[in-house]
């Protein structure tokens, strides 16, 4: 881990890695932020453009034109996009780890809710 | 463009408390959002819970982007405009005190990602293979004539253009040593924490001793 690294905050680190497979429009992003949190994450259009904002002026996003949809602007992750989410699952990666090695995961009170 | 023309007015009337600057780069792409959310959602209760969405995040928002701009101004400026400001401020503060009653008597903070998501998290990241280890000091950074590529600086230089995991996508490498490319039609190095292959396209028509056209056909997260 590199000694500048700076966790994302949740909604940027959410819309990044919605963005890890493919190019998506703003409610396209919504749609698979609330389906990888598990219906946890409901952005509306404010807190969703206040990221992309802000994720396009540290140039982890670019915006990108569809030809097939010109009244929507596309959104697609940059080299250093990619870099930057790489890091933060493997900062996930390693609370889980930690989370396990603790045995912390299986007590109750961090079971999920079924 | 809509056809939930009360939703957009209304919607158009409280961007209004956004600065002009935010408004005008994403006013469109917010409005069209809300449309595309209007379009998906029919029955009257999910729009209400579209609209409770929105009026959760309002208030916090707009104070957000009103401190991101005064902080991104020139303030020279400020004098000039500042009672509208201060209005409009004030007007936000009103709604941030509503909206934050309104989120504490709707819902408890959510925790986003549960211990199940992130070990699926981990699932999916203990099947990455080690970075390859090929290009030596692997210092990388912007290119200097186009920033939509990224320039490797190690023995072998090359360029690669921004793609998604898991795609294909042309690039262009060019080797100093001209050893690598000579006579390879395929090549496997490391960008950034990802391993690639690259192929040398059929027909390339570069210097074969120096530099070719290749594509890249893996992409794949790696472990530093």
């Amino acid at each position: 881990m590199s000694k500048d690294y700076n966790q994302l905050p949740q909604v940027a680190f959410s819309i990044l890695l919605a963005l890890s497979l493919k190019e998506r429009h703003g409610y396209e992003i919504i749609k698979q932020i609330e389906e990888d949190s598990n219906g946890k994450i409901k952005l509306g259009p404010g807190a969703l453009y206040t990221s992309i904002k802000q994720l396009r002026n540290r140039g982890l996003i670019l915006e990108i034109e569809h030809h097939d949809d010109t009244r929507r602007r596309y959104y697609k992750l940059s080299a250093s996009g990619l870099a930057t989410l790489a890091q933060e699952l493997d900062y996930y990666e390693n609370a889980v780890a930690i989370a396990k090695q603790r045995q912390i995961l299986n007590q109750p009170h961090f079971l999920p809710n079924v | 463009m809509s056809r939930h023309l009360d939703a957009q007015r209304l919607y158009r009337a409280l961007l209004r408390l956004y600065p002009k600057a935010h408004r005008e780069e994403y006013g469109g792409q917010m409005l069209q959002t809300l449309d595309d959310m209007l379009t998906e959602h029919r029955s009257k209760s999910e729009r209400v819970e579209v609209w409770l969405r929105i009026g959760r995040e309002l208030p916090f928002n707009i104070i957000e982007e009103h401190i991101s701009n005064l902080q991104g101004m020139n303030m020279g400026r400020l004098p000039k405009d500042s009672n509208k400001r201060v209005s409009i401020l004030a007007g936000a503060v009103v709604i941030l005190a509503l909206g934050i009653g309104l989120g504490l008597f709707l819902q408890d903070a959510p925790v986003p990602y549960s211990p199940t998501t992130f070990a699926e998290l981990q699932k999916a990241t203990t099947k990455r293979q080690a970075c390859i280890q090929t290009l030596g000091t692997n210092g990388t950074k912007d290119h200097p004539q186009n920033k939509d590529y990224t320039y490797i600086e190690n023995s072998i230089t090359s360029s690669i253009v921004d793609a998604a995991a898991g795609t294909n996508v042309d690039a262009y490498f060019k080797t100093y040593d001209g050893k690598t490319a000579t006579g390879t039609t395929a090549y496997s190095g490391k960008y950034g924490t990802y391993n690639f292959t690259a192929e040398k396209s059929t027909g390339d028509t570069g210097d074969p001793n120096y530099f070719g056209h290749w594509k890249v056909t893996r992409f794949e997260p790696c472990r530093a």
